[in-house]
């Protein structure tokens, strides 16, 4: 009979476990009241870039970046002080690195992680980015380099046939090189400047320069 | 006996572990699947005249909340080509005031008052409005709902496929912090929607409307002559007529809009009885139907028949508990333990009407709510609750079905005969 009462009060006390998470979270609860809806929100064509910018904005002010292990830390960022943070995204989750200061990025490599620079990035030929990056100064991205998506407080240059699957997109001046394709959106707060044989799915801001070159 | 029980078992296990399937299917969908969706590079690009119906029943504390949202709306509002029907529906409080003041202030508000009306009923109410909307899009908001300035543009984008008879927005709880019930309907609609909806849409199967927040081509809801004012379920009898006409219902995950939810169980209970009526009537009318459809490919059968079925579940799990009751005390067979804690396991994982648990857990991560997945376990006791409120909504559905809808029918039927008996004449 010892054994069944036993036996029913670990079966008990399991079950009311389960609970205690939630009493706490209900009577102190953590996550915000109701999910967060912008009511001012407008369709804007330049809304991936600037839901990325929020999803920065918001990572960069989150705890739980750890630095980078020596193991996993690429070549051309030895030296640089570098953090990483996982990302839950809706198309699962991604690894982001947050370098301090300008980053160059040499010729042929390649990078798997998002990438958010506190300072300049360059990247050398034929580079290629696995997912976004975001850039917080002047961005310039190297001839047929290959890129997700692309945005940059300061002036973002895409040099010659680059292929950018997403967006590109910058808070003052884009250039886009000759022969580059862009899949998603081109964006500035500024002027865009783009050479007449690229293959862009749309542009939005105030001024743009579409520069087209004799063949001679 | 013994083996009629066990059949029976049997039989209730796999509809269950069928549902338990379908809902990690949608789950594994929504979490690791690439969520890519054509029209929402049409959100602003297409702009078609749109009709906006607000039914009201005394909703003076709301009223004035949704018609400033709805003037505030960024849409085009020259030419005629957006328009608020806003309808006081037979209210004794201040909103037929409200109502008038704003259409006196707008030329694109229409204040329609119903009073001493036979039938008072939603539907009965959209029926009136829909008399008076003339635009391309037919949308509707109920008076709680507070919809953002893009919510309207983003809805009318799937129109741009003419094979879209509807849309569906997200539905989110504005007040969950209110009460323990509040928070817990906050993680049925974000596993509803996040999850179920919009894995249903990106599949390919059945999204379904949801009487607010969406709409329907104004010529659709005219070739079936507006709704069923009857019908207390009459968004799904739409949804399923769309389909089985040849057309589709599309669900827009990025067109949010805020809700108040009931917070108290005894209204709540009120609620999920009456949708379980509707819903059961909708089984009733449209599952034969929907199997014999010649424009539904059979995965959208299958999920059409699952989707009329989810509020007859609440009866087969009780039924499912009191045989299982039943057989371990009376009739134990050999493989009665496994059968129960089979039983048991998948009950856990689909109980009743929502897609609860994994949904519920994967809409948190991706709404980034990590910390409310701790209430999920205080789903379970609503859950219990909801099995008890649906089985008793089954019941009187299938007496309604079986007594009043039977005679009316059949009233209906002899009417259409005596006419054509009289044109022939």
């Amino acid at each position: 009979m010892i054994e069944y009462l036993i036996l029913l009060e670990g079966f008990l006390l399991m079950f009311l476990l389960a609970f205690v998470p939630g009493y706490f979270e209900n009577r102190k609860p953590k996550d915000p009241g109701p999910l967060y809806i912008d009511q001012e929100r407008l369709v804007d064509p330049r809304s991936d870039a600037i839901h990325l910018r929020a999803t920065v904005e918001r990572l960069l002010k989150e705890e739980g970046w750890v630095p980078v292990l020596p193991t996993d830390t690429p070549k051309w960022l030895e030296g640089k002080t570098v953090h990483e943070k996982a990302l839950n995204e809706n198309k699962g989750r991604i690894k982001v690195f947050r370098v301090k200061g300008d980053a160059a990025v040499p010729a042929e490599a390649e990078t798997r992680s998002a990438l958010i620079v506190l300072g300049d990035l360059t990247s050398g030929e034929e580079c290629k980015f696995s997912q976004w990056i975001s850039v917080e100064g002047k961005c310039q991205i190297g001839q047929a380099n290959k890129l997700t998506a692309v945005s940059s407080v300061g002036d973002l240059t895409i040099g010659p046939s680059s292929h950018v699957s997403g967006f590109a997109d910058s808070k003052t001046n884009v250039q886009i090189g000759e022969g580059c394709v862009v899949g998603g959106n081109v964006g500035s707060d500024g002027k865009i400047s783009v050479e007449g044989s690229c293959d862009v799915k749309a542009l939005s801001s105030r001024t743009i320069n579409v520069i087209s070159r004799s063949r001679n | 006996m013994s083996l009629l029980v066990d059949i029976a078992i049997l039989i209730i296990v796999a509809i269950i572990f069928a549902y338990t399937l379908r809902h990690y299917r949608f789950y594994w969908d929504r979490a690791f699947a690439r969520q890519e969706d054509g029209s929402e590079s049409f959100a602003g690009a297409y702009l078609p005249s749109v009709s906006i119906i607000c039914p009201m029943k005394n909703e003076e504390r709301v009223a004035s909340r949704l018609l400033d949202c709805l003037v505030r709306m960024d849409y085009p509002k020259d030419n005629g080509r957006y328009e608020v029907i806003a309808i006081d529906d037979n209210s004794t409080d201040h909103t037929s005031e409200i109502v008038d003041r704003y259409a006196a202030q707008y030329s694109f508000i229409k204040a329609v008052h119903r009073s001493n009306s036979k039938i008072l009923s939603k539907p009965a109410a959209l029926n009136v409005g829909l008399t008076f909307a003339h635009k391309e899009v037919v949308l509707f908001f109920d008076a709680d709902y507070m919809p953002p300035r893009d919510c309207v543009k983003r809805l009318v984008a799937p129109f741009a496929d003419p094979l879209v008879a509807g849309v569906m927005g997200r539905v989110v709880p504005v007040n969950a912090p209110d009460t323990i019930l509040s928070r817990i309907l906050d993680l049925e609609r974000a596993g509803g929607y996040q999850v179920d909806q919009q894995a249903r849409h990106r599949i390919g199967l059945i999204p379904q409307f949801g009487g607010t927040v969406g709409g329907f081509r104004r010529t659709f809801l005219a070739s079936q002559n507006g709704f069923d004012a009857y019908h207390l379920a009459e968004d799904t009898d739409m949804t399923y007529k769309a389909y089985l006409s040849g057309r589709k219902i599309c669900y827009v995950n990025t067109a949010e809009c805020y809700e108040e939810v009931v917070t108290q169980p005894r209204p709540r209970g009120v609620q999920v009885r009456r949708w379980g009526i509707g819903h059961n009537m909708c089984m009733f009318d449209h599952a034969f139907k929907t199997i014999r459809s010649r424009f539904l490919p059979f995965w959208r059968k299958f999920d059409g028949i699952m989707l009329l079925g989810v509020y007859f579940m609440p009866f087969i799990q009780m039924a499912g508990w009191l045989l299982g009751i039943y057989s371990y005390l009376f009739q134990p067979p050999f493989y009665r333990d496994l059968l129960i804690a089979l039983f048991l396991t998948l009950s856990y994982n689909v109980v009743g009407n929502l897609a609860l648990f994994t949904e519920v857990g994967a809409s948190c991560c991706m709404d980034r709510r990590n910390r409310s997945i701790w209430l999920l376990p205080l789903m379970l006791p609503i859950t219990l609750y909801y099995v008890l409120i649906g089985t008793r909504a089954f019941v009187d559905s299938l007496i309604l079905h079986l007594t009043v809808r039977k005679r009316e029918r059949r009233n209906a039927e002899e009417e259409r005969e005596k006419r054509a008996r009289s044109e022939i004449k």
